[in-house]
């Protein structure tokens, strides 16, 4: 009975609001601190971060070579890769941020190839951090991966891209010089697809426009 | 009436609200934060084995984190029993080697095969750690005596820990795959895997 007449106080809702809006604070300051800890997602203005080409091993299926849009060689540059931005997701099967964030980036394939203003102007590739070929396709068959994947067992790229923590998303564009120029590097998944693709858009001055 | 089912609401959102900072939080960088970092290298392997392939595969009853008392001889005649030491929980590689074999149940069960996970920690340890990993397969703590199961096989460590170290033990029992393998790598899983597939050849 005395709980009841305290609902009815007015002075119970105003806590329980106050409650609330401080609990939603305690929320997001924890997320925000563990971006704030990861490496910022732009290099620094006037500083562009220039990542020299890269080999990659020609992947065998047809529908691959078409995507990436490069002819069947054995071992091709990354500057080769039909793109005016390519999306590197450095990852690995035994990672299990990147296990989760699998269907993440699957999204972000498919809003990609299903918007006519990006599908040729945005690749997306993964490279697997010091895994081997048959790692690489058991993540693929695992989480139905429609973009290539590359096995990096030696770290090599990895190394090129002076990636350190997976998963990491890369976003380069070649430059005149024949190299890349690094316009994203974020650290960790993303947390929505469609503020993430726009990121990627704004930030490598990319036009919308249809070709 | 109605101010009572608005508090009613509100005191449901309160816990809704709780609830997501635990389980939403937990998942983010904080895992990645925890591990300890080994610095230098380890000196590969640091023990002598004391089986070998083709031998009985030693006996050995231990607790799960889940709380079961778990033995070798349980799955004797109907499973196939992979064995997976790694040298301690809250360490870089070992960090990632159990969160790789949760995503290929499918290959151990297509291999009549059951995975058992063991380390020297205790099961509180291992409760902290393997939680963020929701594992199918059982996790074994060989904490006390010390290292008693490690020490049978011949890959407890001069240190206290185990190899990191992986052993493929038949329906009869007997040990047909061993991979002790150097503490700072991971093993590749095709190397596994295709000591699993040998088993159905034989």
């Amino acid at each position: 009975m005395k709980l009841t007449k305290i609902y009815k106080e007015w002075n119970f809702f105003l806590m329980l609001l106050v409650c609330l809006l401080f609990l939603f604070g305690c929320f997001l300051l924890p997320v925000r601190q563990a971006s704030a800890s990861s490496l910022p997602d732009l290099p620094a203005s006037n500083t562009t971060v220039t990542i020299p080409a890269f080999e990659l091993a020609a992947p065998p299926e047809e529908k691959t070579l078409q995507y990436l849009g490069i002819s069947g060689k054995e071992i091709f540059k990354s500057t080769q890769i039909k793109t005016e931005v390519l999306i590197i997701e450095v990852f690995s099967m035994y990672c299990p941020h990147c296990q989760r964030e699998a269907p993440s980036v699957n999204e972000l394939y498919n809003e990609i190839e299903t918007d006519s203003a990006l599908r040729d102007k945005i690749k997306i590739i993964g490279i697997a951090a010091g895994n081997s070929s048959y790692e690489v396709d058991v993540f693929r068959k695992k989480y139905e991966i429609p973009f290539p994947l590359f096995p990096d067992k030696s770290f090599a790229v990895i190394k090129t891209l002076a990636v350190t923590e997976t998963p990491t998303f890369v976003g380069l564009k070649v430059n005149e010089n024949g190299d890349h120029d690094q316009f994203l590097f974020h650290v960790g998944g993303f947390e929505k697809v469609g503020k993430f693709l726009e990121k990627v858009v704004t930030s490598s001055n990319l036009k919308r426009e249809r070709q | 009436m109605v101010r009572n089912q608005v508090a009613t609401f509100m005191g449901g959102a309160f816990i809704v609200v709780i609830l997501s900072i635990t389980t939403c939080y937990a998942q983010s960088a904080i895992f990645q934060e925890s591990i300890y970092n080994v610095g230098k290298k380890l000196k590969p392997t640091n023990s002598s084995l004391k089986v070998m392939v083709g031998d009985q595969a030693p006996q050995f009853t231990l607790t799960s984190v889940g709380g079961d008392k778990i033995s070798l001889s349980d799955f004797r005649g109907e499973r196939n029993v992979v064995l997976s030491f790694v040298p301690a929980a809250w360490t870089p590689v070992c960090s990632e080697q159990w969160p790789g074999y949760n995503i290929v149940k499918d290959i151990f069960d297509k291999n009549d095969a059951i995975l058992l996970g063991i380390t020297v920690d205790n099961i509180p340890t291992l409760y902290s750690w393997t939680r963020e990993m929701s594992l199918w397969f059982p996790v074994l703590s060989d904490f006390f005596p010390h290292g008693e199961v490690a020490r049978k096989y011949g890959i407890l460590r001069s240190g206290g820990i185990s190899e990191r170290a992986l052993f493929i033990i038949d329906k009869k029992g007997i040990i047909q795959y061993i991979d002790v393998h150097d503490i700072n790598k991971r093993p590749p899983l095709e190397d596994l895997i295709q000591g699993l597939e040998k088993l159905n050849i034989k």
